[in-house]
């Protein structure tokens, strides 16, 4: 007798090894979004021989997304934060997977960097330490990602429909969660979603551009640019299909 | 046609009579002629040559300890085997092209089934099928990882489907017992992930919501009596624990934390729920365990008792009793349980 269990499993392996690949091919035959980013905020990740880019975005505050977002991301918000137990009420709620909106140097970035300018320098601090400051803030915004979280919902196309700049705003799959957040204004604290990682938020790079990626980023750094020259060293093209996965496109030199 | 492990148990059944015979006939309880001994003899003879020539089972006990080692070492040497090829594929990964990383991914599982196909045929014991098998599943797992890595991929609670689908092809066809373990874990966890996916959650939520596991470990403990299993040596026992270890944790992690519930309810009234659940799940399976004289049912079942019971004297006693006094209450517990199973033991031979 014919052994079927193994004939099945090899079938299981082909199936499925074409079935991933098909999908694959599927997400990239209708591009979602294309947006030029440096490595502000794709940060290289190394391992023995592979290279892979980290997808580095920001919050722009704890409360910002806040108001009918929770809603939308699928989350409960039915008790004011005024209420006995809503903290409690909020932390109790699980993680939902749902979508974000990434934008991409526009508006949430030019408020985070002139916000962070107008911090007031600190007091008793002589000229020295001052400009030794302004230093270190003109280095933190050279490296300073750009892209930051300013949209969510558990319909990805309801987002996109809000956001129909593709080669401004990303729309990702992203895990979320809620809690009681300051609110933006400093008015009291209210229900807001945070953003806790993209998915995927580790994008992988496939020769040559890793090779070329791995020769342009062999000098180390810091983060943030202490001590060190923030400034990106390379730029990507990015791109995301139909069923939201990333892939690289194209990379250089800056 | 017999299995490889009814035939073992043919053959230490012999070798228990020749010692036991032997035994009676020096305490002078039983006496046979010259023709009937040598007629025994010659029997059982022939029988135990058929057998070690047709399933090469153990003959002496040395012999069975050596099987006993040849088990383990099999096993150490699949996970090492696997472990190898995985670390070596990450090590070179890198330094591929796309399309290599994926046709050798691919390839690996496919080769290490053929391998498997190839030694199943020429080996009547199977450590070295089952090493092969081992293999092909950590290679599949591999595939299909490099797969999502190289097409990032969101995550997806399909690929524990496959996995588990590929290993319990493989112990069905072969009798591995590791293989359908790692199946059955396999069809619980993908169970549990797609149900917090279904219901809008990230995958790892599974592991905060322990009552997804209770539908699918029923699933297994009645699949566990299915002809199919039934026929098979040691799988309806494996089924049988996977089962209880799925759902006696749940039910652990529910007494002491009543928020990971998926309830409605207030915290402390999920707490004593499943404790009273846990204890009577507990004594269900300790009477089910001697009924049908299923072992390992019944020290799971007295395992999740003790567990239960030592949680509860903790949070009880623990912080206002004197330790050597506590202590004292947790061995005279002990040795109470003990008294019970006794009985139990007794009444079980009696009624055999």
């Amino acid at each position: 007798m014919k052994p079927f269990g193994p004939a099945a499993a090899a079938a299981l392996v082909v199936v499925t090894n074409l079935a991933a690949l098909g999908l694959g091919a599927l997400n990239r035959e209708a591009i979602e979004s294309e947006i030029l980013l440096t490595e502000r905020e794709l940060r290289i990740v190394r391992s023995e021989s592979a290279t892979a880019l980290r997808v580095n975005w920001m919050q722009p505050s704890p409360g910002a997304l806040g108001g009918q977002m929770v809603t939308r991301a699928g989350f409960r918000a039915v008790r004011a934060a005024s209420e006995p137990g809503a903290e409690d009420y909020y932390a109790r709620q699980l993680p939902r997977h749902a979508y974000v909106a990434l934008e991409y140097d526009a508006a949430a970035w030019a408020e985070y960097r002139d916000r962070l300018r107008r911090e007031p320098p600190g007091i008793g601090l002589g000229p020295a330490e001052t400009m030794s400051r302004r230093t270190a803030l003109a280095q933190t915004l050279e490296g300073h990602t750009r892209l930051f979280a300013v949209d969510v919902d558990a319909d990805a196309a309801r987002l996109r429909a809000r956001h129909p700049d593709r080669s401004r705003y990303l729309i990702t799959a992203a895990r979320l969660d809620v809690a009681l957040s300051p609110m933006p204004d400093g008015r009291g604290r209210a229900p807001a979603v945070r953003v806790r990682e993209v998915a995927p938020s580790v994008i992988n790079v496939p020769r040559p551009l890793s090779e070329m990626l791995r020769n342009l980023t062999s000098d180390r750094r810091s983060d943030w640019g202490q001590g060190l020259a923030a400034g990106p060293r390379f730029w990507v093209r990015l791109r995301y299909g139909r069923s939201l996965e990333p892939w690289v496109f194209a990379a250089g030199a800056l | 046609m017999i299995s490889r492990p009814e035939a073992q148990s043919r053959a230490d059944r012999i070798r228990a009579f020749r010692q036991e015979l032997a035994a009676a006939e020096r305490d002078g309880a039983v006496s046979l002629s010259e023709a009937q001994r040598s007629s025994v003899v010659e029997y059982h003879d022939r029988l135990l040559a058929e057998l070690s020539r047709t399933y090469d089972v153990d003959r002496s006990d040395a012999q069975h300890h050596l099987s006993l080692g040849m088990r383990i070492v099999s096993l150490l040497g699949a996970g090492a085997l696997t472990g190898a090829v995985a670390l070596f594929f990450l090590d070179v990964w890198g330094a591929l092209t796309t399309a290599a990383q994926v046709a050798i991914a691919a390839a690996a599982p496919l080769a290490a089934l053929a391998g498997a196909v190839y030694t199943s045929r020429r080996e009547r014991t199977r450590y070295f099928t089952a090493i092969l098998s081992f293999l092909a599943l950590g290679c599949f797992v591999l595939d299909v990882s490099v797969l999502g890595t190289v097409l990032n991929a969101r995550p997806s609670s399909l690929p524990l489907l496959a996995w588990s689908a590929f290993a319990l092809l493989l112990a069905y066809e072969w009798d591995l017992g590791w293989l359908l373990a790692a199946g059955a874990v396999g069809v619980v966890a993908s169970f549990a992930a797609t149900a917090v996916w279904l219901a809008g959650f990230p995958l790892d939520i599974s592991l905060q919501r322990p009552e997804v596991v209770f539908l699918p470990a029923a699933g297994l403990a009645a699949a566990s009596q299915l002809p199919i299993n039934l026929r098979r040596a040691g799988f309806p026992a494996i089924l049988r624990r996977i089962a209880l270890a799925a759902a006696f944790i749940a039910v652990i992690a529910l007494s002491e934390q009543g928020n990971l519930s998926i309830l409605p309810v207030a915290r402390s009234t999920i707490e004593v729920l499943y404790q009273i659940g846990g204890f009577a799940l507990a004594a269900a399976a300790m009477w089910v365990g001697v009924r049908r004289r299923w072992p390992d049912t019944l020290n799971l079942g007295a395992a999740l008792f003790g567990i239960l019971l030592l949680m509860r004297y903790v949070d009880w006693w623990w912080e206002w009793l004197p330790t050597s006094l506590f202590f004292f209450i947790v061995a005279l517990t002990a040795i109470g349980a003990l008294l019970v199973l006794r009985r139990l033991r007794q009444g079980s031979e009696a009624a055999s």
